[in-house]
């Protein structure tokens, strides 16, 4: 019997558009816009000014507190504006636009490091720091407060498990840099100084499995593979350390409050690169994916090209686009327009033709309970979604509304189609 | 025919008894209610809209007659009826201040006129409308135009225009703030203008004239016109958006003609 955690479902994974194409990168683009905003927290701090000349790697925006994060230039070139521009995930932002020369010419502070063993474990968190590492899973956040937890930590979790249906890029990952990545969970592990570190996949991905546990038998490293079930949302970071290590996260505190620490194997990738190569986070694999896209793709994509052009790249669509969402299909943003730049949280383009989009046909609760079933976090979406309704907002707080990371699952199974997560999301705007 | 007979006279012998029954009971467990309360109840709006912090307005009367609150908490409640509430309760009408009525008024008239960033299709509550990309209207300041704060308006004071956003009816407007309490963008204002002409600016944006005009058929563009119309002086610009100082207003309406793009309305 599998490992894995009480409720969830599966739900079919549409991984083979994606999941043989190799990694390849995209041509460099002509112009970028970085927004000074892709990560939790605050923002960061514009040090560049208009007219300026800038290099790959070269930093762009100030980290500005403890929960915030340091930004790059992707490509080297004139900062020919600064102004706000779409954003995939709030709307509208402040950008740098960046006019490339075409060069691609690497900024003089990223040099490769050859006496990595013998780096403190403070040069090495600084060093993710500047480098502007934040979480490539979706949720950008900043890596170096990760690695700085207030108390010992005792198990390290690397998560590989890439849930979302559609999307391929952490597979494809642990396929192409698997000695890469694992160098990079070694640096992890000893930053934090933990004992166990295991490696979460689903089952549904033999090949990453196997992939990872060749790799380290030959390179002899103490690292678990552990093979999970396929179920969504098997990778979120709470359901993951429940499956792996069966502790459970209590109400709004965070993994470390168990002694854990979970990082996506983007994330430790950017670490490696980070740490041997001395590369700043600019660049970020992408997987461009739909029933539509002429050639689906995985691509390594700087931060700030437009999504058109990686939609062309890809040869475009066979139908007109009815829906472009960044992430994968459940947790994922529909976006309003081609027009908005990859930041660092982008895992995933997916798009969708009219006729996949299913029409929603709300009905009301008939308390069937198959929501209550699948619910990751052991709550009661159908009352939450009543209560939604019928703008009772004092009453949902009774049903823990915050405990919901939003994951969708309910939504996805709730016969009465009913928009459950929407519900869900207005109770938290209301009681925030 | 016997049987329909004793059916008969059984209800009715039962009916009887237990009328007396509730006649005796009504005399004897008799709760005397102050008089007063009963009369305060009248006058009041009797919404339940809870702006005087009471669960509604009986709770209100009561805690009237017990001194336990002000007659001045209650903002619903109109001029002549607190004049008779005060003379019930043998105290002096409330200061002059609430005299003026405060008015509501959503300051967007953007609606249709204001151009979409996308095809807003999630739940009709303007709260979620805004979670998504911050909106689907290309001003970050307009009206979602979900009507979230006509649902809240007890007293039926807040209506959809054909353009796709609400306004309030002055005079039914009672002032009890609930519709600013849940609008998202915060473009609901109180007012308080003197004149019979009562006159606000219908927009809220705070971006510059040009990136206005590009989003919005009605938006202030800050040309500054009607500040120079403005014979006493009530009108300034603060960040990029005409505002008016009511206790200067006088309600000329000259403003009016010459805001160019119909931004000024009247309530």
């Amino acid at each position: 019997m599998l490992q894995t955690f009480p409720g969830g479902k599966h739900i079919h994974g549409f991984k083979d558009f994606s999941k043989d194409k190799q990694i390849v990168s995209l041509p460099l683009p002509s112009q970028v816009i970085i927004p000074l905003s892709q990560h939790t927290g605050k923002n960061s701090q514009l040090i560049v000014k208009q007219g300026d000349k800038v290099k790959t790697g070269q930093k762009i925006g100030e980290s500005t507190g403890f929960i915030s994060s340091c930004i790059h230039s992707s490509i080297s070139g004139t900062v020919s504006k600064i102004a706000e521009y779409n954003h995939p995930v709030i709307g509208r932002c402040q950008s740098v636009v960046v006019d490339s020369d075409g060069n691609d010419e690497l900024d003089s502070s990223i040099k490769s490091r050859q006496n990595v063993e013998s780096l403190s474990n403070d040069k090495l968190r600084e060093i993710v720091k500047e480098t502007g590492i934040v979480g490539l899973g979706g949720a950008a956040f900043p890596t170096h407060v990760k690695l700085s937890p207030p108390k010992q930590i005792d198990t390290l979790i690397i998560n590989g498990v890439e849930c979302e249906p559609y999307l391929t890029c952490d597979f494809r990952l642990m396929l192409e840099k698997t000695k890469d990545i694992l160098r990079g969970v070694l640096i992890l592990k000893k930053i934090l100084q933990t004992e166990a570190v295991y490696i979460g996949i689903e089952e549904d991905k033999p090949e990453a499995i196997r992939a990872m546990r060749n790799k380290i038998v030959q390179m002899k490293l103490p690292i678990t593979v552990v093979p999970l079930k396929a179920k969504y949302p098997q990778g979120a970071e709470k359901q993951l350390i429940k499956a792996i290590v069966d502790r459970e996260v209590p109400a709004g505190k965070l993994p470390l409050d168990v002694g854990v620490v979970v990082s996506n194997v983007g994330t430790v990738l950017a670490v490696y690169e980070a740490i041997y190569d001395g590369k700043p986070l600019y660049e970020r694999v992408v997987t461009v994916t739909g029933k539509i896209v002429k050639e689906p793709a995985n691509l390594r994509v700087r931060v700030g090209t437009k999504f058109s052009e990686l939609i062309a790249y890809c040869g475009g669509t066979t139908q007109v686009p009815a829906k472009i969402i960044m992430g994968g299909p459940m947790m994922g943003l529909a976006q309003c327009s081609e027009d908005v730049p990859v930041i660092k949280g982008t895992s995933g383009i997916l798009i969708f033709s009219e006729d996949e989009l299913e029409k929603k046909n709300e009905q009301p609760c008939i308390r069937c309970g198959r929501c209550i079933d699948v619910c990751p976090m052991n709550m009661l979406p159908y009352a939450l979604s009543i209560c939604g309704e019928n703008e009772r907002f004092e009453r949902a707080s009774k049903y823990t509304p915050f405990d919901c990371m939003e994951c969708g699952a309910c939504t996805y199974v709730c016969p009465a189609q009913r928009r459950i997560v929407e519900y869900i999301r207005l109770i938290k705007a209301v009681l925030k | 025919m016997k049987a329909i007979i004793f059916a008969v006279a059984s209800l009715a012998g039962l009916g009887l008894a237990f009328g007396l029954l509730l006649a005796w009971a009504s005399k004897k467990f008799h709760i005397e209610e102050d008089p007063r309360v009963v009369k305060i109840k009248d006058f009041l709006p009797g919404a339940n809209c809870g702006a005087c912090g009471l669960a509604g307005c009986a709770s209100f009367a009561e805690a009237l007659v017990e001194n336990k609150t002000e007659l001045a908490f209650c903002v619903a409640c109109s001029g002549e009826n607190k004049q008779k509430i005060a003379e019930v309760l043998g105290i002096s009408s409330p200061d002059k201040d609430t005299q003026v009525k405060k008015i509501a008024v959503i300051a967007c008239g953007g609606g249709t006129r204001c151009k979409n960033k996308f095809d807003y299709q999630g739940l009709e509550d303007c709260r979620s409308a805004v979670l998504y990309l911050g909106g689907h209207k290309e001003c970050k300041y307009a009206c979602v135009g979900q009507g979230t704060c006509i649902r809240v308006c007890p007293f039926d004071a807040i209506k959809m225009q054909p353009e796709g956003v609400p306004k309030v009816i002055g005079h039914k407007c009672r002032s009890c703030e609930k519709c600013i309490a849940v609008c998202p963008r915060n473009i609901i204002e109180m007012i308080q203008p003197k004149g019979k002409n009562k006159v606000y600016i219908n927009c809220s944006s705070q971006d510059k004239g040009a990136q206005v005009m590009k989003n919005c058929k009605v938006g202030c563009i800050a040309c500054g016109k009607c500040v120079k119309a403005c014979p006493v002086k009530a009108i300034t610009i603060e960040n990029n958006l005409a505002k008016i100082d009511y206790a200067e207003c006088i309600g000329c309406k000259k403003c009016i003609d010459v805001c160019p793009t119909k931004v000024i309305c009247l309530i």
